[in-house]
C-alpha cells in the first residue's frame, strides 16, 4: 500500500523553494503582532518599550560604572604623577 | 587601611619610607584610592544592579497594565507628602555626613576644623528619622490593607522599598560604628569615607525609587 504524499510533495521543487521563502518572509515580517517573547504577556506598546529600555539600561549600566571607576583611577594617577613631578627634588630618582 | 598593607592600586612616588629625601631611597607606594573605598565601590556597583533589576521588573509590570490601572484602584494610596519629608531628611543626612568627613580629613591633616562628632551625629539622627518615618508609614499602610500578598502593587512596594530600608538600616549601623570609633579617637578619614560611600548610595538611589514607586 503506497503512502499518501504530503501536499507539499505535489508541488514542483521550484515552487517548494518559493513557498519556503514566503514562509521565511512571513516569519520575518510578522513578529510585530506576535508575542515572541515568553515573558511578553501583554502585547502593548508601553510594555514593549519598557522591555527595550530596561534591557538597554541593564546592558550599559555595568559598563558605564566600570568605565567610571577606570576613568576616576586614571584621573587620580595623573594627578598623583603631577604632584610627584612638582614635589620631587632635581636629584631624586624618576618614578618607575 | 593600615600603612603595613600593600594597596592593590598604587602609584609610585619619590622619597623614602621615613620621609627623608634621599636619592637611594626605596620609592614609596601611595594608593590611588583607599582599599576600603574601592571595595565599597565594587559592592555598591553590585547593589546598584540589584536595584536596577527590581525596578526593571516593576517598570515592565506597570507598563503591562493598561492606562489608569496603576496603582490598582482597590488598594490604598502611598503617602507621597510624608515620604517627601522623609526624603528631605535623608538628603540632609548625606550633606551632614559629607561635611563631617571633610572636617575629619582636615583635622587629620592638621587643619583647624569644626566638630566632627556633632556633624556625624546629625547625619545619623537624620538617617534614623528617615527610617523611623518609613517604619511609621509601613505600619499605616499595613493597617490600611496594603500587604505583601494583597496585590502586585503591594509586593513590589514592600520588596523594593523594604530592600532599600534594609540597606539604610545596615548603613546606619555602620555609621553608628564609625561614630563609636570617632569617640574612641580611632576613626580614620579613609574608614569614614568607605562607610560614607555606602550611605551616599542609600541616599542617592532613594530619589529614583521615590519617583518610580510613589509618583
Amino acid at each position: 500500500m503506497s503512502s499518501i504524499p504530503p501536499p507539499v510533495a505535489l508541488l514542483p521543487v521550484s515552487r517548494r523553494r518559493s513557498l519556503l521563502r514566503g514562509l521565511a518572509a512571513l516569519c520575518w515580517l510578522w513578529p510585530s503582532v506576535v508575542l515572541a517573547c515568553p515573558v511578553c504577556f501583554v502585547a502593548r506598546e508601553a510594555s514593549r518599550l519598557a522591555f527595550l529600555w530596561t534591557a538597554i539600561l541593564m546592558t550599559f549600566l555595568p559598563l558605564c560604572m566600570m568605565a567610571g571607576i577606570v576613568y576616576f583611577l586614571w584621573r587620580q594617577a595623573q594627578r598623583s604623577a603631577r604632584e610627584n613631578q612638582g614635589d620631587a627634588p632635581p636629584d631624586s630618582p624618576k618614578p618607575h | 587601611m593600615t600603612s603595613e598593607m600593600t594597596p592593590a592600586l598604587a602609584t609610585v612616588s619619590g622619597g623614602s619610607v621615613d620621609g627623608a629625601s634621599t636619592s637611594s631611597a626605596v620609592p614609596r607606594r601611595r594608593p590611588l584610592i583607599p582599599s576600603g573605598v574601592l571595595a565599597m565601590l565594587i559592592f555598591v556597583f553590585t547593589e546598584i544592579m540589584f536595584f536596577t533589576g527590581l525596578v526593571s521588573a516593576f517598570l515592565i509590570t506597570r507598563a503591562s497594565i493598561g492606562p489608569g490601572g496603576w496603582p490598582p484602584p482597590n488598594q490604598p494610596r502611598l503617602p507621597v507628602a510624608a515620604t517627601a519629608l522623609n526624603t528631605v531628611a535623608l538628603l540632609l543626612s548625606a550633606v551632614a555626613l559629607f561635611v563631617a568627613w571633610r572636617s575629619l580629613r582636615e583635622r587629620q591633616r592638621g587643619v583647624q576644623a569644626g566638630s566632627v562628632s556633632l556633624r556625624l551625629g546629625l547625619a545619623i539622627a537624620l538617617g534614623a528619622a528617615f527610617l523611623i518615618g518609613q517604619g511609621r508609614e509601613w505600619i499605616a499602610l499595613l493597617h490600611e490593607g496594603l500587604t505583601l500578598h494583597s496585590s502586585i502593587h503591594g509586593s513590589f512596594f514592600y520588596i523594593i522599598v523594604g530592600c532599600h530600608g534594609l540597606h539604610a538600616l545596615s548603613a546606619l549601623l555602620a555609621l553608628g560604628w564609625a561614630f563609636l570609633r570617632l569617640r574612641a579617637q580611632s576613626l580614620r578619614s579613609d574608614t569614614l569615607a568607605a562607610v560614607s560611600v555606602f550611605w551616599f548610595f542609600v541616599v542617592g538611589i532613594w530619589p529614583f525609587l521615590y519617583y518610580q514607586i510613589y509618583l
